[in-house]
């Protein structure tokens, strides 16, 4: 039982995250991702904010309308300066990521979706958030672990 | 202004996070309520000298955060009287990092191209013992040397080699990696020295052969620097996901004298 993949008996998680996510991770986190992750592409038990096709097509959309007043985009905002916030980064760095992330673009938000091979990952990195039945977390993937399949 | 203040107001949105959404907070950092308080706490005395509006700001908001988490009478209005509090919060650090952005000269970074990452990965139903150790192994071997994407069972000379991990820059060399969970003898570490060094061959310098190995026989441990020089020996150990030694270390070093030659 050393992989999430026997852990979970499946062998892949997705993942929908939005471009300026990883390319903060990129480039102040030495591109290694705090990362949720299903184990369906499309799980019907979880809510849309975990559901990685779910929110793929609805990032997807509103970066086409340039719908940057969607409560969607105020919560992905929220959600990366909790983050930031919350890093080790020092105090310059939160600073500029916060005024990054309140002054960004809708293109910035464009989704990617993610596959991940849970058959390459221990299972002491798998987090149960506990919300949804099948949402997960992992910590620190490293891009070696993730396949974009949507770029 | 000065940038700890702007991050003292993200932290007291997420101190409120804490209280009105354990779960989101959990998503979103490590840090308990106990160590966000903290370190909300040594952010503060490092501000005291500086009596700043801003920093009044964010005493009055700390005192409303214990004003609400000590006076509210129902969790319902307590919740929704926290995670005003921390929007707010939240939008008063956004107004001040935008305007240190500019005045500290911070240039943005969203024009950047979206990056490529994508490492094709093999899709294995039902992965074998070795297979897990070796796959588990060079993806803890990656953390070392991020600079490296991994293919297993790359084909060589007609041989297989369990990993080849190929560098991102062309100066970098080259990684062969052979897997045995159990090394009990001198003949098979022989052997997978011998393969690795066959598939090695003709990159000179610029290879570097690791045997990645879980229980390793004593006597193959206290000969393996007089009788295989040149390769690495790596003993990973699978419960922890950690190496065991000094081996990481020696070929993370091997990597960087064959960058520099």
């Amino acid at each position: 039982m050393s992989t999430i993949a026997r852990h979970l008996g499946k062998t892949h998680g997705y993942s929908c995250q939005a471009w300026l996510a990883v390319d903060i991770a990129d480039r102040y986190f030495a591109s290694v991702y705090r990362t949720w992750f299903s184990t369906s592409i499309n799980p019907q038990l979880n809510g849309s904010s975990s559901n990685p096709l779910i929110l793929f097509q609805e990032l997807d959309r509103l970066v086409q309308l340039n719908d940057f007043n969607h409560s969607r985009v105020d919560q992905l905002k929220v959600r990366l300066s909790h983050w930031i916030a919350g890093s080790g980064l020092p105090p310059a760095d939160i600073a500029s990521l916060l005024a990054e992330v309140a002054s960004a673009p809708m293109p910035a938000f464009r989704p990617q979706l993610w596959k991940l091979d849970l058959t390459n990952i221990h299972f002491s990195r798998l987090v149960s958030l506990g919300q949804f039945p099948d949402e997960y977390q992992v910590r620190d993937l490293i891009p070696g672990e993730i396949e974009v399949i949507v770029p | 202004m000065r940038p700890e203040t702007i991050q003292l107001l993200g932290l007291i949105s997420l101190r409120t996070l804490a209280e009105y959404d354990p779960s989101a907070l959990r998503r979103t950092t490590d840090l308990s309520r106990r160590e966000l308080d903290e370190r909300i706490d040594r952010l503060l005395r490092t501000l005291a000298v500086q009596e700043e509006s801003e920093v009044h700001e964010v005493r009055s908001r700390l005192n409303e955060l214990r004003a609400i988490e000590a006076e509210a009478e129902t969790q319902i209005e307590q919740n929704f009287l926290l995670r005003n509090l921390g929007r707010s919060s939240l939008e008063y650090a956004f107004r001040m990092a935008l305007t240190y952005s500019r005045t500290a000269d911070v240039l943005p970074s969203d024009s950047r191209t979206a990056s490529e990452r994508v490492v094709a990965a093999q899709e294995v139903p039902s992965p074998s013992r070795e297979t897990e150790f070796v796959r588990l192994g060079v993806m803890r071997l990656l953390r070392e040397l991020p600079e490296y994407e991994a293919a297993f069972e790359y084909p060589v000379r007609g041989k297989t080699i369990d990993c080849f991990l190929k560098p991102h820059a062309s100066d970098h060399p080259v990684i062969f990696v052979e897997a045995k969970i159990t090394l009990r003898s001198l003949r098979r570490a022989r052997e997978a020295v011998a393969q690795l060094r066959r598939a090695a061959a003709g990159w000179g310098r610029k290879a570097v052969t690791v045997l990645l190995a879980g229980s390793v026989e004593e006597a193959v441990q206290y000969n393996w620097p007089q009788m295989f020089s040149g390769s690495h020996l790596l003993r990973y150990d699978i419960e922890r996901n950690d190496f065991v030694g000094e081996g990481v270390q020696e070929i993370v070093s091997a990597v960087r004298v064959a960058e520099e030659g």
